[in-house]
């Protein structure tokens, strides 16, 4: 099988974005996702949830276009008012059709 | 008992005992803290825990019986996320939004302290009414809905609503707060219980009772844990909402049981509805509130309501109410 070009975007927020990442990115185009429960700060002085340090790390392979597109989704509306970081790395990816609309 | 020596009582009770034992365990800086899926499970436990014995007494209760301290519960639901929101933006001199951020906090109610209150009269022979389960879930909603409203309606006004489009609709928050994992197992058990009534309970009533006072003893330490990493937190809210996260207690507290008196509740259930009007909700309210009002300061609310009001009502308001139903009631 050929490798393909792909980007993997990751997103880690307060747990309560996590939906709201999920369907904005889901939206846009993405077909899957995964989320993990990380720990971990930033020097945003509003992050805190219940349990202050938790964030959620949701993780989408998407092509290369998609990517910029999330993330500027992401940054428009959430930069300003939550704790919210993303950025996306290049990666190989085996059956490129399974992550395509 | 004098209000010393219940005090005493109080302070020396298991509960109260864990909870401090959490707050020094994050003074001490140990690693301890109970895993997430412990915590998790316990919750689940208690919180069905207690709607199923509250709906196996419902239906031992006759509408008469519940109607007044309803409407007494429906009322103060109405009126602390008001009161709540005057004295932080008056007293307190917060910003509108923060102000309201902060009073759908203090016009929920958190279910821990409500089962802290519960124990404690049961501790002092005093029990309350079995229907006080149906009375919890009657304040939890009302106090976030009304204060997150006065929130949108003065943000809309101050015009800076730049979020206005994106944030959730009232009927998605009203869904949210309906499904949350504290309103379908309170709610859910409260329906159970009533229907099965007492003779289908026995056969699971060992599992649920039996073990809930040692389950709640282990849910304090986090609670302790969980409220003592707020601590440094204080700092940077200061004086002025310490002592308010103080006074609003005191203040709904003594409302609530004074209404609960007037509506024929017994010492017992005065204690708990006043504990409950003094409580604020640290389960429900927050992620409600971080949604709708996103550019309130989590470290407020969240620092008053778990590194204050609940340390303070645990300790001292639960007694103090209690001492008041008794004062009125003789």
């Amino acid at each position: 099988m050929k490798l393909n070009n792909f980007k993997l975007v990751s997103i880690v927020c307060e747990p309560v974005l996590s939906s709201s990442v999920l369907n904005i990115s889901q939206a846009l185009g993405a077909t899957g996702f995964t989320v993990t429960e990380v720990r971990g700060q930033g020097n945003g002085e509003k992050s805190s949830g219940e349990i202050p340090d938790l964030k959620s790390k949701i993780e989408v392979i998407v092509e290369p276009d998609l990517a910029l597109k999330i993330m500027n989704a992401l940054a428009e509306k959430f930069f300003e008012n939550y704790s919210l970081i993303t950025y996306s790395t290049d990666i190989l990816i085996l059956r490129p059709e399974k992550f395509e609309k | 008992m004098t209000a010393i020596e219940i005090l005493k009582t109080n302070l020396l009770s298991p509960l109260v005992l864990a909870f401090l034992l959490g707050i020094f365990t994050k003074l001490v800086k140990s690693e301890l803290s109970l895993p997430k899926d412990l915590y998790s499970t316990l919750s689940i436990y208690l919180l069905l825990a207690l709607g199923l014995k509250g709906g196996v007494e419902l239906s031992e209760s006759t509408f008469q019986v519940i109607a007044w301290p309803a409407f007494v519960t429906i009322l103060l639901g109405c009126i602390t996320p008001v009161s709540a929101y005057f004295i932080m933006r008056k007293i307190g001199r917060f910003g509108q939004v923060d102000a309201a951020a902060l009073a759908a906090h203090y016009g929920s109610v958190s279910a821990v302290t409500f089962i802290a209150a519960n124990q404690f009269v049961q501790e002092m022979g005093k029990t309350a009414e079995g229907f006080m389960p149906t009375l919890l879930t009657l304040l939890e909603s009302p106090g976030i809905h009304i204060a997150l409203a006065i929130g949108a309606m003065k943000r809309a006004k101050s015009n800076s609503s730049v979020l206005s489009n994106e944030t959730k609709t009232n009927s998605n928050i009203f869904h949210e707060i309906l499904t949350a994992r504290s309103m379908i197992l309170l709610v859910g058990g409260l329906i159970i219980g009533f229907l099965m009534g007492a003779k289908s309970y026995e056969p699971v009533k060992p599992f649920f009772e039996t073990g809930f006072k040692g389950a709640l003893v282990l849910f304090l330490l986090e609670m302790g844990i969980v409220a003592g990493a707020r601590l440094s937190d204080l700092k940077k809210v200061g004086l002025p909402l310490i002592s308010l996260g103080i006074l609003i207690p005191i203040l709904h507290g003594t409302l609530g049981v004074f209404l609960g008196h007037w509506s024929g509740l017994s010492v017992g259930g005065a204690t708990v509805l006043g504990t409950m009007a003094a409580s604020a909700s640290y389960i429900a309210a927050p992620p409600a509130v971080r949604m709708t009002l996103p550019e309130a300061n989590p470290t407020y609310y969240l620092t008053a309501s778990l590194a204050v009001t609940f340390p303070f009502n645990l300790v001292i308001g639960i007694p103090l109410f209690f001492k008041f139903a008794e004062w009125l009631n003789a």
